[in-house]
């Protein structure tokens, strides 16, 4: 798994990979800081922060967790871009998206990928599975949106052919590294990388790791896409643990009425002449372009994403 | 082979000849690269396999009644594409399907011809391996090139050529639907749906490793190529959560189902709407048309050295440039 840092197109081969390289190797050593008092298993029932049932939305500020709150709920406006390391392809398939295509009856049911799953909406279930000799075989994470159940293969198997199908999970094989459990995700397809549109593609893969500090599980996930992005796209969330009390296996009543979350039925939502219609929007005319830079009197530039819109130091450049 | 494709083939082959030479200058693409042996064999579900890596994709159904080939990869693999399909199954190989005439597809053909065949259980018919396609492949594997010999030798043409929208049989134990899809990637196209099993394999009309391989020279036109498409996903239907059900066995790349095939014919369907509007609407020339990359955010994924996005393009232009009133 060393290969992850080292190398072409890998991570901390690119300027600012290795920024983020570093920032990883520091989380990694203040985790090790903590191993006094982390539990290194991650199975259970974990939530999210902000806007879980376990701390509810009120008391969340002061638990210091309000992360990614609008990402988490209802998702991001449709073109904002800002912070995404995307290659000109990467933009110019996101600025194509339009929202209809999800009422396009191939595409109704499309599960968060795992290249994204995490930062969506997410309650996470994670389980063992043991061998009869109780040897751990596999970790299954479930709970994120439309269940794309993530199978983490802790035996030592290979990843598949490239001729295999590829799945919204992807194909998984993880190990433990001190306090932090390290996987890596192939033969996925493609899906978002941000939920309006962004796109990552099926030739992308997924390092992710699970470090747990007490009741907090912090998920940190790399992409690399050799196709939409012009470096590995770094990304971090927390969950909490959610007490067996309040622990349920499905979500919100509100949204377990409906199996919203997880199931989901094929249907025509949108009536259209043509049955085989796929909306999207021609080179030029997004006419969400420049409304995230309204609301926020930022540049549009801004928006359309880019690796140097991930740094601290882009804001100098826009005020320059 | 029927009558009525024995008294259509000259003058097919006649008209093959004329549209060679009517579209010389367009470009047919070129198929990724063969990989060679060791081949890959993967069980796809149900009674159908996949073997990989002997140029286009090849689709086994293995039972008690014999085997059915779709494809027969490229020349120069046959003996290690058969040492696949015995690893499947010791049974006679009884039928071929041919999804085109790309040379990937074909190229085993005399040797499966070759083959005895012989029905163990007494329900079908005939004692030689029966190539099927449709009837524009036996004409065009008959086309005589400038050396005035056939594209390819007699022994490798398709014996059962069919003419109607579809053909059907059934075979062990389950129903096979070889349907046509008229001047998708070239005018020949079969896909071939394996009911029982729920499997399509879709030859080169959908590819996990390629732009859309329109040969126009073959009577290929990116709008038939889309309307192959969208049959496609009508016949395919995707299990829970829009993964898995129908699983499609593309002409070159990897296993997929409905939701990969959805992704390609969104990318297809978009990059005609470009391509269309640039030409058509705009009237742009070819070389302007170029300069607007209408592939962007497909080029990285599918464009490949074989066929690039300029010999896409070179080769679907003409098919939307704005017709002038005579």
């Amino acid at each position: 798994m060393s290969v992850w840092f080292g190398g072409n197109n890998k991570m901390c081969a690119y300027r600012h990979g290795r920024l983020a390289c570093l920032a990883l190797i520091a989380l990694s050593g203040w985790t090790w800081t903590q191993v006094a008092s982390a539990q290194g298993d991650i199975v259970g029932f974990w939530d999210q922060p902000a806007t879980g049932m376990t701390l509810g939305t009120a008391l969340a500020p002061l638990f210091g967790f309000i992360e990614d709150s609008r990402e988490r709920a209802d998702g991001p406006s449709p073109v904002d871009y800002l912070g995404l390391p995307l290659n000109e392809e990467g933009r110019s398939r996101a600025l194509a998206y339009d929202a209809a295509l999800l009422g396009v009856p191939e595409h109704v049911c499309m599960r968060h990928p795992s290249q994204y799953s995490f930062w969506g909406p997410a309650r996470l279930r994670i389980s063992a599975e043991l061998d009869s000799n109780l040897n751990m075989v596999s970790y299954v994470v479930g709970g994120t949106f439309r269940r794309a159940d993530r199978t983490i293969y802790m035996d030592g198997r290979s990843h598949p052919p490239d001729y295999a199908a590829h799945t919204w999970a992807g194909f998984t094989t993880g190990e433990w590294r001190g306090n932090t459990l390290v996987t890596l995700t192939t033969h996925l397809k493609w899906g978002w990388l941000r939920r309006n549109g962004v796109v990552a593609s099926d030739q992308s893969t997924v390092a992710t790791f699970y470090t747990r500090n007490g009741n907090v599980l912090t998920v940190t996930w790399i992409v690399h896409d050799p196709v939409y992005l012009t470096e590995p796209y770094i990304k971090s969330v927390d969950f909490i643990t959610q007490p067996v009390s309040t622990a349920r296996f499905g979500v919100e009543p509100v949204d377990a009425g409906d199996d919203y979350f997880f199931k989901c039925f094929t249907s025509e939502e949108i009536a259209k002449p043509d049955q085989h219609d796929v909306p999207h929007y021609l080179p030029g005319s997004n006419p969400f372009v420049g409304e995230e830079a309204k609301r926020f009197g930022i540049p549009v530039e801004a928006t359309l994403g880019g690796a140097a819109t991930a740094y601290p130091e882009y804001r100098d450049r826009l005020q320059r | 082979m029927s009558s009525a494709l024995r008294l259509l083939t000259p003058l097919l082959l006649a008209l093959a000849a004329v549209t060679t030479v009517v579209s010389a200058q367009t470009t047919s693409p070129v198929e990724p690269e063969v990989r060679g042996a060791p081949l890959g064999v993967m069980k796809v579900q149900g009674n159908v396999w996949l073997i990989a890596g002997a140029g286009g994709n090849i689709a086994v159904q293995a039972g008690d009644e014999g085997i059915v080939v779709v494809d027969t990869g490229a020349v120069g693999l046959t003996d290690a594409v058969m040492a696949a399909i015995r690893t499947i199954s010791d049974r006679p190989i009884r039928y071929v399907v041919n999804t085109s005439v790309s040379a990937q597809h074909v190229g085993g053909n005399a040797k499966f011809a070759a083959l005895p065949g012989g029905s163990l259980s007494g329900k079908t018919r005939g004692a030689k391996v029966r190539i099927l396609a449709q009837e524009n492949v036996v004409a065009r594997m008959g086309e005589v090139g400038q050396g005035g010999t056939p594209a390819y030798p007699s022994q490798a043409w398709p014996v059962d050529g069919y003419y109607v929208p579809e053909r059907n049989l059934v075979f062990n134990g389950e129903v096979i639907d070889v349907i046509h899809q008229p001047s998708a990637h070239s005018d020949g196209d079969s896909i071939v749906y394996f009911r029982g099993s729920n499997v399509l394999v879709a030859g080169d009309i959908y590819t996990t490793t390629s732009l859309p391989l329109v040969d126009r020279a073959r009577g290929g036109s990116l709008t038939g190529l889309l309307r192959a498409l969208n049959k496609m996903i009508d016949i395919a239907v995707a299990d829970d959560l829009a993964e898995g059900g129908t699983y499609i066995i593309p002409g070159h790349g990897r296993i997929s189902d409905e939701a990969d095939l959805a992704e390609y014919r969104d990318m297809v369907h978009i990059i005609r709407a470009r391509i269309a509007d640039l030409a058509g609407r705009e009237r742009l020339s070819l070389a302007q048309v170029k300069s607007r990359r209408p592939l962007l955010g497909w080029e990285v994924r599918y464009g490949h050295a074989g066929w690039t996005t300029d010999m896409f393009i070179d080769t679907v232009y003409d098919e939307f440039r704005a017709r002038r009133a005579p």
